[in-house]
């Protein structure tokens, strides 16, 4: 589905004739958000919170019978309640998410998936017409707030590096592709997905599509927009890096590179964690970078290339986003992130303290979107609209293998173990 | 520091890393050096009478439990912890039952059971009939492969095989190498010549699975009996080895078993939820008899209201054994906490730390459900964790122990080896006829079902049976 179709179907939506559908529908188009007060928003989605589980409680057996049995009224229920209504992502996987759509889930939507690293079955997360139009709105307008400026319609041009096909398994490359389409942005999908078979087992791989890549590093357009896992301007930067200096003049007879630049308002946008790559930190990376990126200002003067990192994961509509240097993370403001304690599980007030990150999504209409993911975060105050920011950790690592035996004998220690 | 074999011969040994451990294990040349007095030990050991050896196996027990007492094994509690993950005091309270299982009296109450003529048969040829006789000689020697976690399970097939006058090779876990080998250790402070030979008659060394030496053990050496406890695929590869072995040496298996409670509204009184929180508590529930699953038979009120009574000892429990906890375990238990209560079960917990956990689910089993998103949360890494599942009559209950085996919560193990019952009495008699065709082993009370009589087989068999064979001797004859 295009953006247009996207906005069209969700323009028909039963739901929006739900009061609180309707709300949410008003609310996600607004830009003043943005510019509310950390009391005001804090107290918005307490609000949303109760009419969310209400809405849950009216189009969903599940949910209603789930608040029953965990004792919680949707009149009175408050931020500690979500401690107890999020779910570890791990329970999306498979088939894992169907049980928690509303009975009236409206069909003709689109599935995503976690990209499989972890070598489990994947989160595989039904989005409706309609959510995937609140998606498209609300990242869209939390991108511009952490860009600092409105994407301009029909200006600029964007790389990213992924394959076309992951539009339609990945959230965020399909976040992308929507949000730039609405702009009507150009987008180069950097990488082609070649598929073959060896010895019977089917495998496919992603290999750069050069010409895409010179297109994107030619353009004059502005602003050039990268998008981008973090592997992928690692490997691009070490490529420049290893080029010795025969190389780098030849290479830049032919591309024009390095440095690529960006131009007026570049920026380069990193999401979707390491892909299993074992990468330097962050700052490295952006530091590295920089040698061989260049951006300017709105006002065209040179200023170190901007990144711009998405946390996201398939199981939320709506990421936390930061400016490198100088904001960390912050979420949409009707997005309420909470950090959960990791020995009680119970929520984290005071800022300062390592928790597991949890995410409630009001906005959500096809299921009550809290989870937690699995990863260690940290808060700090914040002058922000949502008053606190979050600093990322680390993931949650569940050991694999069995660290102990049965008492009586489990098997040969070697052979049941995967640590080394 | 190297896990070294201990061994009353320096035999030659092969230095490797194995994980974190640098172990030196006994050669192929090593071994055959050790095997080929086999014979010769064996003889001298069981030209002493059996009382003799008894003497010194409990004098062992002795000196451990002195050593206990005496706060010497401290920094054994602590390395054994470390090694282990068991708690300190979980180490402690298993030092402290070591006595129990190295003592001359279980020992010989145990051989007494095992052979119908009477102990004196492991020292000479004893009446079993008109003129008709038998000598049980060691069948020998016995390679114990002994893999589990904790202290006490190697000891009893180790001790009984020596007390059966067998040469004895016992290889330990990495985990518990240490533990076993201080215990027998206690033979080198003992004088006297019966101490002198058992020392010649025990060897602990430990082999990695790929090891040319375990290889050499299993499918070449002259060895009469492998006793492997353990489950797949370690069992499966050694079954292959021993199967091409010249000397066909008895394989002996004791594969992975667990638990069962069976509770009913007549038998949910205090000394039941006590019973089955000490059992939920004792070895973190990985006792091959530890209850990992119950079923409660009754109504949903009685049963809520006895998970409360277990619940709350559970609490005094955990205060005096606290779990050794890591971030992985505390992550993955509330994961699958939440999993059991959004698809139904109500879930009882510690109120402070992820500690214990009972599931209480109507009817089925919910945890099979919410294992497929956490097949991590495998019986291997349960902790202090059990689902009682709700059920109407005692032929549910009897299904879902059948059932067991085949279900993915339970994946690993071959089938339930003991029943805890607290039960009205008028179903007692009916529902041990139901075990019992079941393949069940064990069927106890709930209270202690961790305890082993003396006088009890081992999963179903007899050991001390398993480690001799019967010389038959006819002095009249039979034909007319």
């Amino acid at each position: 589905m295009s953006s247009s179709e996207i906005f069209k179907r969700a323009s028909e939506s039963r739901l929006l004739k739900d009061p609180f559908v309707e709300k949410v529908w008003r609310l996600i188009g607004d830009t003043t958000l943005f510019r509310k007060s950390p009391d005001f928003l804090l107290s918005l989605r307490r609000e949303m919170l109760r009419e969310s589980l209400d809405f849950f409680k009216r189009h969903s057996t599940y949910y209603s019978r789930l608040f029953e049995r965990l004792g919680i009224d949707p009149k009175n229920a408050d931020f500690p309640d979500l401690a107890k209504l999020a779910i570890p992502s791990d329970m999306l996987r498979g088939d894992g998410h169907r049980q928690f759509l509303i009975d009236d889930v409206e069909q003709g939507g689109e599935y995503f998936t976690s990209s499989g690293t972890t070598g489990k079955d994947p989160v595989k997360i039904y989005r409706s017409p309609l959510d995937l139009a609140i998606m498209i709105k609300a990242n869209t307008y939390l991108f511009e707030h952490v860009y600092g400026n409105k994407l301009e319609e029909g200006k600029g041009i964007a790389l990213f590096l992924a394959a076309p096909e992951l539009r339609h398994k990945l959230s965020f490359v399909a976040f992308v592709q929507l949000t730039l389409e609405y702009k009507n942005i150009e987008l180069l999908y950097g990488m082609d997905l070649i598929q073959g078979e060896a010895s019977g087992t089917q495998w496919q791989k992603l290999v750069p599509n050069k010409e895409r890549i010179l297109k994107f590093m030619k353009s004059k357009a502005e602003p050039k927009l990268l998008f981008t896992a973090p592997a992928g301007i690692y490997l691009l930067s070490q490529n420049f890096e290893k080029m010795n200096i025969l190389k780098r003049i030849v290479y830049k007879l032919v591309t024009g590179t390095p440095p690529i630049e960006l131009g007026r308002g570049g920026v380069i946008v990193t999401g979707g964690g390491s892909k299993g790559y074992a990468l330097p930190p962050y700052d490295d990376i952006v530091s590295t970078s920089w040698k061989y990126f260049t951006a300017k200002d709105p006002s065209g003067a040179e200023t170190p290339t901007p990144f711009m990192d998405v946390l996201g994961m398939t199981e939320t509509l709506t990421a936390l986003i930061d400016r490198h240097g100088s904001l960390n993370k912050i979420p949409h403001p009707l997005s309420h992130v909470f950090l959960l304690d990791p020995k009680t599980y119970n929520v984290i007030e005071e800022d300062g303290k390592e928790g597991i990150l949890g995410i409630f999504n009001p906005f959500v209409t096809s299921w009550l979107e809290t989870f937690y993911p699995g990863d260690l975060m940290s808060s700090m105050p914040s002058t922000s609209y949502y008053g606190r920011e979050f600093k990322y950790i680390r993931r949650f690592t569940v050991e694999e293998g069995w660290d102990l035996q049965r008492a009586c004998g489990g098997t040969m220690e070697e052979m049941m173990t995967t640590k080394g | 520091m190297a896990l070294t074999p201990l061994s009353n011969r320096a035999y030659a040994c092969i230095e490797k890393k194995v994980g974190n451990h640098v172990v030196a294990e006994i050669s192929e040349d090593g071994l055959s050096d050790l095997f080929s007095k086999a014979t010769e030990v064996q003889n001298r050991l069981c030209s002493i009478p059996l009382e003799e050896r008894l003497i010194v196996i409990d004098k062992i027990g002795k000196a451990w439990a002195e050593k206990h007492r005496k706060g010497e094994l401290d920094a054994l509690k602590s390395e054994l912890s470390d090694s282990t993950g068991y708690s300190p005091g979980m180490i402690d309270l298993e030092f402290s039952l070591v006595h129990s299982a190295i003592n001359a009296l279980s020992i010989k109450q145990n051989l007494d059971a095992s052979f119908p003529p009477g102990i004196s048969c492991l020292d000479r040829f004893t009446k079993v009939g008109n003129d008709e006789y038998c000598w049980f000689r060691p069948r020998g020697p016995v390679f114990i492969i002994s893999s589990g976690n904790s202290l006490i399970p190697p000891l009893i097939p180790t001790t009984i095989s020596l007390a059966t006058g067998n040469m004895t090779l016992l290889r330990p876990s990495l985990a518990n190498f240490s533990g076993v080998k201080a215990v027998y250790s206690l033979l080198e402070e003992m004088g006297g010549d019966v101490a002198e030979l058992m020392r010649e008659a025990l060897t602990i060394s430990y082999f990695s699975h790929d090891s040319p030496s375990l290889e050499y053990l299993l499918s070449k050496s002259k060895i009469g009996v492998i006793n492997f406890w353990g489950g797949e695929p370690a069992r499966t590869e050694i079954s292959r080895r021993v199967s091409s072995n010249p000397s066909h040496p008895a394989l002996i298996i004791n594969g992975p078993l667990t638990g069962y409670a069976i509770v009913d509204a007549a038998g949910a009184d205090e000394s039941a939820a006590l019973g089955l929180a000490k059992n939920i508590l004792l070895y973190d529930q990985q006792l091959c008899s530890s209850p990992t699953e119950g079923v409660f038979v009754g109504g949903w009120a009685e049963a809520v209201e006895f998970v409360n009574r277990v619940g709350k000892r559970l609490d005094e429990l955990t205060e005096k054994l606290p779990p050794k906890l890591t971030e992985s375990h505390a992550y993955i238990i509330e994961a699958v906490r939440r999993s059991l209560q959004f698809k139904g079960s109500m879930v009882f917990k510690s109120a402070s730390s992820p500690s214990w956990t009972i599931a209480l689910s109507k009817s089925r089993s919910i945890l099979d459900d919410a294992i497929q998103a956490f097949p991590e949360f495998g019986l291997h890494a349960r902790r202090r964790f059990i689902e009682i599942i709700v059920v109407e009559n005692y032929e549910d209950a009897l299904e879902m122990i059948e059932g067991l085996p085949k279900r993915k919560s339970f994946r690993g193990i071959d089938g339930v080896q003991s029943v805890g019952l607290s039960v009205s009495d008028d179903v007692r008699e009916r529902l041990c006829k139901g075990l019992a065709e079941r393949g069940i082993f064990r069927i106890l009370p709930l209270e202690d079902m961790y305890m082993r009589s003396a006088l009890e087989p081992y999963d179903g068999m007899n050991l001390a049976q398993a480690f001799t064979y019967a010389v038959y001797r006819r002095d009249r004859i039979l034909a007319e």
